[in-house]
């Protein structure tokens, strides 16, 4: 992994160079290159193990700013070992000085805890950890956020209700409303649709298709519900088994590629 | 919805009523049962036992809801560190150790050494959680810890003569006896800063419930919130079993009924709660110890209470659910 930029133009809202991804000396992927543009939602699909959750971990950390990159070091993948200082990584260096401030890559991982003793509106401020100040008390704009996330999302009526009453569904947008209230402006989720029953799968996805729509966030999600997802999202990116980065809007080809058995 | 919310803020209020219901009870008690005391028996034993109780037994409590929410796990508690196996061996080397080669010793070295033990434990995790990010394989390391502190402490006991024997093993049994305003004070200082600490590291702790990894991914530092609680921790820990020995369950028990009683895992919320529960529970065995002419130890009088309501709150499905 050589080089990462990440820059945030009116009209994309995440360029990516990657070289390669990988853990030590193990590459998964290499030459990922792509943009993203403001309000598209887009399926990551590949085969398990062929890096879907590292890329997604990868470009998460690399938005995230510099103070907090020191924080992901152990969950970074890259070359080297996972706990080699940031020095000896130039992705580090690289990324702390052109990446502007406002670049918000947030991921929202897959088996986040029902934690009981936690209401909805609770959960999502603590998730704004950076976004609030010690006390955990989150600013104006950011409670108007966390209301327009709600509304956007539909679930303003579960705002006083214990998470760990939540169905999975009702749980998958609770945590979709944080990274909205973190504002970011690319949501990366890492199969969202993982333990779901068709009808909630459904809705997640549309919920997806609508916050990119509504919010202007671009959405990229990985999931293993392709004939579900192909329905809303506007383009596909897929791994290969052999470590190659594809990226088509023509979304059956591509997955004609990967899965050659299914399509 | 407006019936239940009231219920719970009713809820909030019972551990703070009991507290100055056993708060009272507690003073009602000693000299081998119930009885009024005035003047010196008031002031230079009693007060101190029932302020000492309350300190001792605030402190482990607020220790143990930070050792559950960053370990994710219901039986943690202050203990579970190695912090108390430390303080044991400190002891054990002031009471046995020292006492062969002719020093002196007294409560304040016994003390000292207890709290140098549980400093060492405390440094020791805090160093190798540096190596080891995740918190389970922290947990193992204290646990080991723990152990290994618990086998030389023996080995120490095996070859120790009797009267330092019967000192070592006083100080083991635990007690909240003895203490003195100066040593109430210096408990009473550590559990400022402590909880200080653990308010400062409160939204951080929140956090940590939902896992490391999306803590990480929020923004936050996994080891800076481990290592604020574990300072927290072993300082309030460190102190109350120096002075008043290894006192086990509280920090175990009074998250939980803190939990229970406010519904609610917040740290804000949790910290006070359990801080009261923990008190009122170790007054409670402080009363149970004391009715009688020869004083139970109140390490034993602790876990009878302590045991019974564990496995209640355990069987009523009320711990943490991870």
């Amino acid at each position: 992994m050589d080089k990462l930029i990440i820059i945030n133009l009116h009209s994309t809202a995440l360029q990516v160079h990657l070289s390669s991804i990988g853990y030590g000396d193990h590459i998964l992927v290499r030459d990922i290159s792509f943009e993203l543009s403001p309000g598209e939602c887009i399926l990551l699909a590949g085969a398990n193990g062929t890096g879907k959750s590292t890329l997604l971990k990868t470009l998460a950390d690399g938005g995230m700013g510099p103070r907090d990159l020191r924080s992901l070091r152990d969950l970074r993948p890259s070359h080297g070992k996972p706990w080699a200082p940031p020095s000896n990584e130039p992705r580090v260096a690289q990324s702390r000085g052109p990446m502007p401030p406002s670049a918000r890559v947030i991921l929202i991982p897959t088996n986040i805890p029902k934690v009981k003793g936690f209401t909805v509106e609770a959960f999502i401020r603590t998730g704004c950890y950076r976004e609030s100040d010690w006390k955990g008390r989150m600013s104006k704009e950011a409670a108007e956020r966390m209301e327009e996330a709600l509304e956007v999302l539909g679930i303003q009526g579960l705002k006083e209700r214990d998470i760990s009453t939540l169905s999975d569904g009702e749980f998958k947008k609770a945590c979709l409303a944080v990274g909205l209230t973190r504002q970011a402006e690319v949501l990366l989720l890492d199969e969202p649709t993982a333990f779901l029953d068709v009808e909630n799968r459904i809705s997640v996805l549309q919920t997806l298709r609508d916050v990119a729509r509504k919010t202007g966030t671009a959405v990229l999600f990985s999931s293993h519900d392709l004939h579900d997802a192909l329905s809303v999202v506007d383009r596909v990116f897929a791994l290969t088994r052999d470590g190659r980065f594809l990226a088509s809007t023509d979304k059956e080809n591509v997955l004609k590629e990967v899965f050659p058995s299914l399509f | 919805m407006s019936g239940y919310y009231h219920a719970t803020t009713m809820k909030r209020f019972i551990p703070a009523i009991l507290l100055i219901i056993v708060f009272s009870l507690d003073l009602m008690v000693g000299g081998g049962g119930v009885s009024w005391a005035t003047g010196a028996v008031l002031w230079k034993l009693r007060v101190p036992r029932v302020l000492t109780a309350v300190m001792a037994g605030g402190a482990l409590a607020a220790s143990g809801a930070q050792m559950q929410a960053v370990f994710r796990n219901p039986l943690a508690d202050p203990h579970i560190m190695g912090v108390s196996g430390g303080a044991g061996l400190g002891a054990a080397i002031a009471t046995m150790a020292l006492g062969t080669v002719g020093l002196a010793f007294t409560g304040w070295t016994v003390a000292a050494a207890a709290f140098l033990g549980a400093a060492l434990a405390a440094l020791l995790v805090v160093l190798v959680s540096a190596r080891f990010k995740s918190a389970t394989t922290l947990l193992v390391f204290g646990v080991m810890l723990g152990f290994i502190f618990s086998a030389i402490s023996s080995v120490l006991q095996y070859t120790a003569g009797e009267e330092s024997l019967k000192l070592f093993y006083s100080w083991m049994a635990g007690s909240f006896s003895g203490s003195r305003y100066v040593e109430i004070a210096l408990m009473g200082g550590a559990l400022v800063i402590g909880l200080a600490l653990a308010f400062w590291n409160g939204k951080g702790l929140d956090l940590i419930l939902f896992g490391e990894e999306y803590a990480s991914l929020s923004g936050a530092s996994t080891r800076r919130i481990l290592v604020l609680s574990m300072l927290s921790c072993c300082l309030m820990t460190g102190t109350v079993t120096a002075f008043c020995g290894p006192l086990g369950f509280v920090g175990i028990v009074a998250p939980h009924i803190a939990r229970r009683l406010t519904g609610s895992s917040a740290h804000r919320v949790v910290l006070p709660c359990s801080l009261v529960a923990g008190a009122v529970l170790a007054l409670a065995a402080d009363i149970l110890a004391n009715l009688w002419r020869v004083p139970l130890p109140a390490g034993s009088t602790l876990a009878l209470i302590g045991i019974p309501l564990i496995l209640v709150l355990l069987l009523r499905g009320q711990a943490y659910n991870h």
